[in-house]
């Protein structure tokens, strides 16, 4: 089962798959890969470049998995004999992967950063922090709504509450990665410990308690995820 | 009883589908018929288990999905007209991939069918058409030898030689009387020769349940000149339709009824049934 989840996970990219979602992903593409780094001299330098990049694709490959990735089992696994167990199993094991992925190539887009020395220990670990938060607001729950008996569409009652929820949190992720970004090339000197500490604190008092509520729609999310009729049909 | 029905009921937004029962015995063929969008593929859905009704029991050789689902996955065989399978990946290992999960599935009995429906097993799925595809779905459905094979609207996609050869392979699945088919289709030409028993529907209701002989007892498609066509009972009439050359209409049958001697009477295929009834209920009765 753990080789099919890391296989699909692959599969997912292809084009395909990002048909109709090609507006949302094309956008943070043309922003992140053109406008900022001009606007924010990225390429005035060879380090500020490896600083771009190394924020800038773990942001992107999360969006992007986002797009592609839902919280849900391919269809045919809907009709294959799989217990319950079985297949929370593998919803389960599907959005960890994919969370511990991300967070992985973000850890290792990251890591040049620390090894040439423009940043210390605790920053590197707020960067991968900040890639870990948004992995898991962008795919760890990415579901999709269908319809309940009553015809309407489902809005169960976290909806709203769980939107805005991780919608506040992946602004400040997004804002607090790139902010760091640009201070890195602006050449504050992000190895003294007043930065990290500036960091830390929209992290700790704004991200961690978000993304826990956040995290509090988990299984629910797994439940419907459970169910076709939830995963797949408008 | 290989599948059973009763009152089962489902509601999809606006659509709904209406206590619909019905029982399909061991080694027979089912036509699921009806036209485009009357809730054919909600209720195979339903069948499938992928949807849960509202009300109503669905039994699949007596067992049911809340106590016994892996067992009924076992046991059904699908040809749907969604693309399951995962790109990329060769036909052979789309086949060992998701055959695991079953409990009698043959790897040998899989590269045969291929092999029987010209495919090749290294092809990767999504170089195939759509016909092909449904061959492979249906090469995957038969390598685990399910008890009962639901198929949705398969035949519009196949070759006329492949159509043959599907049948074919029908007729041999439920030889030994112990299998049954499910087919859904709004092209009915081919149900007319293969299935035994009709599930009717419209509109997420049952217009007519049961064995084809029946339905075909049930109705008579009467030509002639009009006045003789409004001589018969308007309660009878499904629907008519005037033409330069005469009035064709279906009409409901007993064997006591009657006709008049200058109106040409014949047992209407199922292609009929289907058109006249689908006029009806766009038009209302009789227009």
């Amino acid at each position: 089962m753990t080789s099919q989840i890391i296989r699909n996970y692959f599969d997912g990219f292809r084009w395909s798959n990002f048909k109709g979602k090609v507006v949302n992903a094309a956008y943070m593409i043309v922003y992140f890969s053109c406008i900022l780094p001009v606007v924010a001299g990225f390429f005035e330098k060879l380090e500020y470049a490896i600083v771009y990049f190394a924020i800038a694709i773990p942001v992107l490959h999360i969006v992007n998995s986002g797009c592609v990735h839902n919280m849900r089992m391919p269809k045919l696994m809907y009709m294959v004999p799989l217990s319950q167990d079985m297949k929370r199993e593998y919803i389960v094991k599907s959005a960890v992967f994919r969370i511990v992925f991300c967070t992985f190539v973000g850890a290792v887009c990251a890591l040049p950063i620390y090894l040439m020395g423009l940043c210390n220990i605790l920053t590197y670990i707020l960067i991968v922090y900040n890639v870990l938060t948004l992995a898991l607001l962008f795919c760890g729950m990415n579901e999709r709504y269908g319809i309940e008996d009553d015809g309407k569409w489902t809005e169960i009652k976290s909806t709203t509450v769980r939107g805005v929820v991780q919608g506040v949190n992946v602004f400040v992720t997004i804002v607090s990665s790139f902010l760091m970004a640009c201070m890195l090339c602006q050449d504050v000197n992000l190895m003294t410990k007043e930065v990290p500490i500036l960091f830390a604190i929209p992290a700790v008092l704004i991200q961690l308690p978000l993304t826990i509520k956040y995290m509090t729609y988990w299984k629910v999310a797994v439940d419907r995820a459970m169910n076709y009729e939830t995963s797949y049909d408008k | 009883m290989l599948l059973e029905l009763k009152d089962v009921s489902k509601r999809l937004g606006k659509f709904h589908i209406k206590n619909i029962s019905m029982d399909l015995p061991d080694g027979y063929i089912l036509g699921l018929i009806g036209p485009n969008g009357s809730g054919k593929t909600s209720l195979i859905h339903l069948i499938l288990g992928l949807y849960k009704p509202n009300s109503g029991d669905i039994l699949i050789d007596g067992k049911s999905y809340a106590d016994e689902e892996i067992a009924i996955r076992n046991m059904i065989g699908t040809v749907l007209l969604d693309e399951m399978f995962d790109d990329g990946v060769s036909l052979l290992s789309n086949g060992i991939r998701y055959g695991r999960y079953y409990e009698n599935f043959s790897q040998d009995t899989f590269e045969a069918y291929l092999e029987r429906f010209n495919l090749d097993k290294k092809r990767k799925y999504n170089k195939l058409s759509k016909g092909e595809k449904l061959k492979f779905q249906f090469a995957f459905s038969l390598s685990y030898n399910p008890k009962l094979l639901i198929l949705d609207e398969p035949t519009g996609n196949f070759d006329p030689e492949f159509r043959k050869e599907f049948f074919q392979v029908l007729k041999e699945f439920i030889a030994d009387g112990t299998r049954s088919v499910i087919v859904s289709t709004h092209l009915t030409e081919d149900l007319d020769k293969m299935a035994d028993y009709i599930l009717y529907i419209e509109n997420g209701s049952t217009i007519f349940s049961g064995d084809i002989e029946k339905l075909r007892d049930s109705y008579r498609l009467v030509t002639g000149e009009n006045y003789k066509i409004n001589l018969i009972d308007k309660e009878r009439i499904i629907h008519k339709e005037m033409g330069n050359y005469g009035t064709r209409a279906l009409v409901t049958h007993r064997p006591r009824y009657t006709y008049d001697k200058e109106v040409t009477v014949a047992i209407p295929t199922l292609e009929e049934v289907m058109y006249f009834v689908t006029k009806r209920e766009k038009g209302g009765r009789s227009k």
